[in-house]
Parts: structure tokens; C-alpha cells; sequence
């Protein structure tokens, strides 16, 4: 898996690209831990290149939303393809993370 | 048809893949063949994680039958006595503060598939699983 980390408007993104499984969610989760310890609180994660996630993936994702909460942040995801939609349904984590269609509007909700 | 693999986190992305083409071939829909790649990589991703002590390589059996109403899928493995369906589901509608970390894999694979069922065999543990192409299967 690609992770492009970019800042924008302040706010760090990670924009992911191939599979979020037990093979990459180690990376995701190194590369996430390290942006939160240096002091980061909003996150948006951008799924637009993520076509298959597996509960790596989403442990990694709820550990984030938890650690974000506590310090009076967010992690807000944007474009989740319909793969990665069908498995947050099931999985219950549609109603406990705020999720955009696209990257810009889940900055938006983060600068208002 | 019948694929073997390592116990190797990286042979579940090339078994996926040689599931999708088989899948393609046969004419089932890319949904269904995407929720049997989800289901086998949470199981496989359980046995090579935590059913192996010796260090040592090992080999899991993948079996895919194919009939008109259903796909049954058969995994086996020599790993450690472990069923996973004893595991209790996770309350997914708690909130985010309560929700735990884990255990969410095996309820993916029950969500997913019409039927699953595990059973201990000599050496081997043995899930089968069932998914169904029609809605009379």
C-alpha cells in the first residue's frame, strides 16, 4: 500500500492506495500513531484509492477515531468505494465515523 | 478447484486473485466472489497469526466447489485446535468509546457468508462455508 501523507490547510491527510489487509494496516497504523504523537488532532483518511478493506483495516480505524476523541480531535474519512462502504455498514462503523464523498468536503467539516 | 498455500499473510492477496480469475471464468457475480475473499482472508489471517507455534512451514487448503444454487467453500489447516465461531459477535451498535478493538473478522465472515460451520478432524481444523448463488439455494 502507497500512503501519501500531505498537509493541507493545515490538516494532515493520508491518501491510501491498494489493499488495507493484515499485510498493510501494520503501515497505516505506524504511519498514523506517528502523525497523532507529534501533536496532530484532526486526521482525514482518503479512501478514493481503496478498493478492500479487511478488519485489519478497520481495527487500525477505530483505534485512530479513539485516539483522535482524547485529544479533542477527529479522524474523518472521505470517497469510501462501495467494497470499502458495504464492509463499514456491516461492520457498524458508518454511525461512528463522519464520512465524506470527497476529500475536500471532509476538510471542510474539520476547518469550520 | 482446490488452491494450497503457505502460512504467509502475503499468499492471501495471491489467492484472491486467483479466485477472482477462477471466479470471472465460472460467471459469478464479482460481489459474491469479493465476500468469499474477505471471508478467507479473516480465517487464514487468524490461522497464520495465531494457530502455528512450531515456527515451521505449513500448508492450508483452500477447496471451492461450485453448483448451480451455491458455492461451497472448505478451508483446512493443520494449526492448533482453535474454532472461531466460539468467539462471542461484537455489539456493533455501541458507540465509539465502547466499541472494542477485535473480533470483528469472524463476524465479517458470518455477515458475509449463508452459512458457516467449523469442525475439528484429526490433525485438522476444518470450516466450511457456504454462499449462495440463488435466493431458493
Amino acid at each position: 500500500m502507497k500512503i501519501q501523507e500531505v498537509k493541507k490547510g493545515g490538516i494532515m491527510v493520508f491518501e491510501l492506495d491498494g489493499r488495507l489487509d493484515s499485510v498493510t494496516s501494520n503501515q497505516l497504523e505506524k504511519s498514523l500513531m506517528a502523525c497523532l504523537q507529534a501533536g496532530e488532532k484532526n486526521v482525514v483518511i482518503d479512501f478514493s484509492k481503496v478498493d478492500y478493506i479487511s478488519s485489519a483495516g478497520l481495527r487500525v480505524l477505530l483505534m485512530v477515531a479513539k485516539k483522535t476523541k482524547s485529544v479533542g480531535g477527529k479522524a474523518v474519512l472521505a470517497a469510501l468505494s462501495n467494497n470499502v462502504k458495504e464492509v463499514f455498514d456491516i461492520a457498524g462503523f458508518t454511525t461512528i465515523f463522519s464520512i465524506f464523498a470527497a476529500e475536500d468536503e471532509a476538510l471542510a467539516s474539520l476547518t469550520k | 478447484m482446490i488452491w494450497l498455500i503457505k502460512n504467509d499473510l502475503a499468499e492471501i492477496e495471491k489467492l484472491a486473485e486467483k479466485i477472482e480469475i477462477y471466479g470471472e471464468s465460472q460467471g459469478i457475480p464479482a460481489v459474491i466472489i469479493s465476500h468469499i475473499n474477505l471471508s478467507l482472508d479473516e480465517l487464514i489471517t487468524n490461522i497464520i497469526n495465531y494457530g502455528y507455534r512450531d515456527g515451521l512451514k505449513h500448508q492450508i487448503k483452500i477447496d471451492l466447489q461450485l453448483s448451480e444454487t451455491e458455492i461451497a467453500v472448505e478451508l483446512r489447516d493443520d494449526a492448533l485446535p482453535f474454532n472461531p465461531l466460539e468467539r462471542p459477535d461484537p455489539d456493533i451498535n455501541k458507540k465509539l468509546d465502547d466499541r472494542q478493538i477485535g473480533g470483528l473478522g469472524i463476524y465479517l465472515v458470518r455477515q458475509l457468508m449463508d452459512q458457516v460451520e467449523y469442525r475439528r478432524q484429526g490433525e485438522e481444523n476444518i470450516m466450511f462455508m457456504k454462499k449462495c448463488l440463488r435466493t431458493d439455494c
